[in-house]
C-alpha cells in the first residue's frame, strides 16, 4: 500500500487474447480497474481513512452496549402473562449459570492429575528426553549438576 | 491537539482521545468518526463500557430513535394500513396493522386513537420516519403490544430510563416486594404504570422519579419510607 509502486511486468496483449489465458486476463483486468479506481479517488480517500474506517464500529443504541433489560415488569400477579415471561427468563438465566458451574466442576473432576503435578512431571520428562540428544560429556555434566553430592565425593576422592 | 479522555465532560465538537484500546472500537451514541479522529456530538460525560466501548453519558430528554429499542408511544391515527404513533422523536413513527400478534388482513387489531403502544423500532434512520412493530420475528408479542386501559403515562429523562433498565437496578425489585403493579419503561423516556389505586400509582411514580438522584445503597431505605407513608395515612 506504499505511495510509490514499482511498475509490474505486464503480459503482452496478444498473449492475453489466447484461449488458455482467460483466467489471467480476467485477473489482469480486475487489477487494472482497481488501480484506476484508486487513482481516481486518491485525492479524497487516503489509506489511513480506509484503515480507520474498519477500526470503528458505530452503534446508535445503548441497549446492547449496557446490556439493558426489556422494559416491562409486573409484580404480585398484576399481569400474569408478563410475570410468566419474567419467570421463564429468570429460570433460563439460573439454568445457564448452573450449567456453567456444572461444566467447571466436571472439568475439575475429570482431571485426576492436577495441573501442578502435570507441569512437574513434564519438566522432568523433558530433561530425560533432552539427555538423549547430548554427547557423553554433556550428559555426565548435566547429571552431576543434578546431583551435587556425587561431584563433591569425586573431588574428595582426588584429594585423598 | 489535546483531546478529552474517559471521565471528562465533553461538548459537541470536542476531539476524543481513545486511550488504552487496541483493535476494533465501538462508538456508542454521542460519538462520531469524522475524517481521521473521533469527535463528540453530544454534551455529557465520556464513558467507557466494557473493553473497547465508548459512549457519551448525556442527560438529554429528546429521544433520537435507534434500531431495536423498545419505546412507548401514543397512537394518533389508527386508520389505513399504517397507524401513526407519537414516540417523542422529531417525526411520528408508523406501525403496520399487520405488525400485531394474530393480525391478518381480515382480522384487524383493535387499536384506537389515544391507546398506548409498547413497540420495538424496526427502522430508525436519519432520513426516514421510524417504524415500529409489536411482535418479534416469530410473530409472538412477548412483552410488546397495546397496553391495557387504566395506566398512567409520565415522562422522565433518557438517563433515568437507562438507569432503571440496567440489570443491577435494585429499585423495581424492592418496590415489587411490597406492592402489586405493572410497569413499562420505554427507552424514549416514557414510563407507563398501572396499580390498584391512585395513591399507589402516585407513590410508585414518585419513587421512579426520585431514583434519578439515588445511589443503589439508598434505594431500600427510600422504598421503606414510601411504604411507611402509604400505610400510615
Amino acid at each position: 500500500m506504499g505511495p510509490v509502486k514499482k511498475k509490474k511486468f505486464q503480459l503482452p496483449k496478444s498473449l492475453l487474447e489466447m484461449k488458455f489465458m482467460k483466467k489471467t486476463k480476467e485477473q489482469e483486468e480486475k487489477r487494472r480497474e482497481d488501480e484506476d479506481r484508486k487513482e481516481m479517488f486518491s485525492s479524497e480517500i487516503t489509506d489511513l481513512m480506509v484503515s480507520e474506517g474498519q477500526r470503528y464500529v458505530e452503534e446508535p443504541s445503548l441497549v446492547p452496549l449496557l446490556n439493558l433489560r426489556e422494559g416491562r415488569f409486573s409484580y404480585h400477579g398484576f399481569n400474569k402473562e408478563i410475570e410468566q415471561i419474567m419467570q421463564a427468563e429468570e429460570s433460563a438465566k439460573r439454568d445457564a449459570e448452573q450449567m456453567r458451574l456444572d461444566a467447571m466442576k466436571q472439568e475439575q473432576e475429570e482431571k485426576c492429575v492436577m495441573d501442578e503435578d502435570m507441569a512437574l512431571r513434564m519438566a522432568s520428562l523433558s530433561k530425560s528426553v533432552g539427555l538423549r540428544f547430548m554427547n557423553k560429556r554433556q550428559r555426565s555434566e548435566a547429571l552431576s549438576q543434578d546431583n551435587p553430592y556425587k561431584k563433591v565425593r569425586k573431588v574428595d576422592n582426588k584429594n585423598d | 491537539m489535546n483531546g478529552s479522555s474517559e471521565g471528562d465532560v465533553v461538548v459537541p465538537g470536542d476531539v476524543v482521545r481513545l486511550t488504552g484500546v487496541k483493535g476494533k472500537v465501538v462508538l456508542g451514541p454521542g460519538l462520531a468518526r469524522t475524517g481521521e479522529g473521533v469527535h463528540a456530538t453530544k454534551c455529557g460525560v465520556l464513558r467507557k463500557g466494557g473493553n473497547n466501548i465508548f459512549y457519551v453519558d448525556s442527560r438529554q430528554k429528546k429521544y433520537v430513535p435507534a434500531k431495536g429499542e423498545c419505546v412507548l408511544g401514543v397512537v394518533t391515527n389508527a386508520r389505513g394500513d399504517m397507524f401513526k404513533v407519537d414516540i417523542g422523536s422529531s417525526d411520528e413513527a408508523s406501525v403496520s396493522y399487520l405488525a400485531f400478534e394474530n393480525a391478518t388482513k381480515k382480522n384487524r387489531p383493535l387499536v384506537n386513537v389515544g391507546d398506548v403502544l409498547f413497540g420495538r423500532l424496526l427502522v430508525a434512520s436519519k432520513d426516514m420516519e421510524p417504524e415500529l412493530v409489536c411482535v418479534d420475528s416469530h410473530g409472538k408479542k412477548g412483552r410488546l403490544g397495546v397496553l391495557p386501559d387504566g395506566g398512567f403515562l409520565f415522562t422522565c429523562s433518557l438517563n433515568l430510563v437507562r438507569k432503571l433498565l440496567r440489570p443491577e437496578c435494585p429499585l423495581l425489585e424492592a418496590l415489587g416486594k411490597q406492592l402489586a403493579f405493572e410497569l413499562v419503561v420505554g427507552l424514549n423516556g416514557r414510563v407507563w404504570l398501572r396499580t390498584g389505586s391512585v395513591r399507589e400509582t402516585l407513590l410508585v411514580a414518585d419513587a421512579v422519579l426520585a431514583y434519578q438522584h439515588l445511589q443503589p445503597h439508598q434505594v431500600q431505605h427510600a422504598v421503606d419510607q414510601l411504604i411507611y407513608q402509604l400505610s400510615s395515612s
